[in-house]
């Protein structure tokens, strides 16, 4: 059954390499949640443009502060002068533009570089589109993130705390950033808190919005436990989606590059060394022979590209 | 638009493959050839709309060169 969403928030869905974009609609004015990618940027103007219908973009948001929830951000402030908030916690990094701590030189993505105006702390209510939402606490896929959820309407956007099939990649895990074991338990305490809250339908960051939650919170904690008992398989996944998610971004490489691009990655260099024992050559094979199989990627005429095919 | 509609509850997937470009020339998106007015839509419209943006996304394609601007989107 499709969600049936209040009148005052549209949902833009967008796709992998950007976030969903969520506008609530305020009178005059509107308020947006999550900007997708910089190399979106452009089309996330002419989107939100055409979603505000003449009103006025006061108010941004970000869930999280991954690139490619806050890569809209810049061209989106210069263009409207909204005021973003960002969760408490992430505002030295953005203060100080700290790229290795916004994992920005970690995984080479990129972000414009923007200024913040305030904090959402958790436990915070706040008014979007007329409803009532309060902030969560969300840790696991960032160790930052926030969830915002309506209880009157039962709505919850989730980011990417939880998606209709699982959830998104626990860096702090897998980077080393947390004590061992600390990332997934919050991970885990995330999804009972996601559990534990009367939800009806899902905004998720990525995907279309759902209400089948009981479904996906049950295949998260089984996503969840294959990791607990198989740390190894968590930096696999992550290579996979992450080296999948700039290809996206960079648009075709070279088969013949592929090695020295994975070795130009902190993330995937420190991955390989250190998780999965192989170097940079054995990688690239690995690498190309699981993403071809699951056609996250296509070899045309000696290039890697994107898997094009709607 | 985001009320209750004649789905089946067999919603068709978004046809977005994230090269997320406008074409100026066209007004269509260089990756799902949809119109703006058809992505920013996209998420509230009626399942039956969804299949008319995708039947009118194949013979747009088919207007088009399918490989034209395909590895065209390199930044770095």
């Amino acid at each position: 059954m499709k969600p049936c969403l209040p009148a005052s928030l549209r949902v833009i869905e967008r796709g992998w390499l950007s976030s969903n974009n969520i506008l609530f609609l305020e009178g005059g004015s509107a308020t947006l949640v999550d900007s997708g990618y910089v190399g979106h940027a452009a089309q996330t103007q002419a989107l939100v443009a055409q979603r505000l219908g003449g009103r006025h973009l006061e108010r941004l948001i970000n869930t999280h502060s991954h690139s490619d929830h806050i890569g809209g951000n810049a061209a989106l402030q210069a263009a409207h002068g909204c005021e973003i908030f960002i969760p408490a916690g992430i505002e030295e990094h953005i203060t100080d533009w700290n790229e290795e701590a916004l994992l920005l030189s970690v995984a080479k993505q990129r972000v414009d570089r923007f200024r913040h105006d305030g904090l959402i702390r958790a436990g915070e209510m706040i008014e979007m589109g007329g409803l009532p939402w309060r902030a969560h606490h969300a840790p696991g896929h960032d160790m930052e993130a926030l969830v915002f959820h309506c209880p009157t309407e039962k709505l919850l956007i989730s980011g990417d705390a939880l998606w209709q099939d699982g959830f998104g990649i626990i860096f702090a895990e897998i980077l080393g950033l947390a004590e061992p074991g600390a990332a997934l338990q919050a991970t885990r305490q995330t999804l009972d808190r996601i559990a534990s809250l009367d939800v009806r339908t899902v905004i998720p960051g990525h995907g279309a919005p759902f209400i089948d939650v009981e479904d996906a919170l049950e295949r998260a904690y089984k996503r969840l436990a294959a990791f607990e008992q198989d740390p190894a398989r968590m930096s696999r996944n992550a290579i996979k989606a992450c080296f999948t998610f700039n290809l996206l971004d960079l648009g075709a490489l070279p088969a013949a590059d592929l090695a020295a691009y994975l070795q130009s990655v902190p993330l995937f260099r420190d991955l390989a060394q250190r998780v999965l024992e192989m170097d940079a050559e054995a990688l690239a094979t690995w690498l190309t022979s699981e993403l071809l199989r699951a056609g996250a990627i296509a070899l045309e005429n000696g290039t890697l590209v994107p898997r094009r095919a709607a | 638009m985001n009320g209750a509609d004649d789905c089946t509850g067999d919603e068709p997937a978004s046809p977005c493959i994230g090269l997320c470009q406008m074409d100026d020339e066209t007004g269509l998106c260089k990756g799902c050839f949809r119109t703006l007015e058809e992505i920013a839509g996209w998420s509230g419209a009626s399942e039956r709309d969804k299949r008319v943006v995708i039947e009118a996304n194949r013979l747009r394609r088919e207007m088009h060169d399918p490989d034209a601007d395909m590895n065209c989107n390199c930044e770095d």
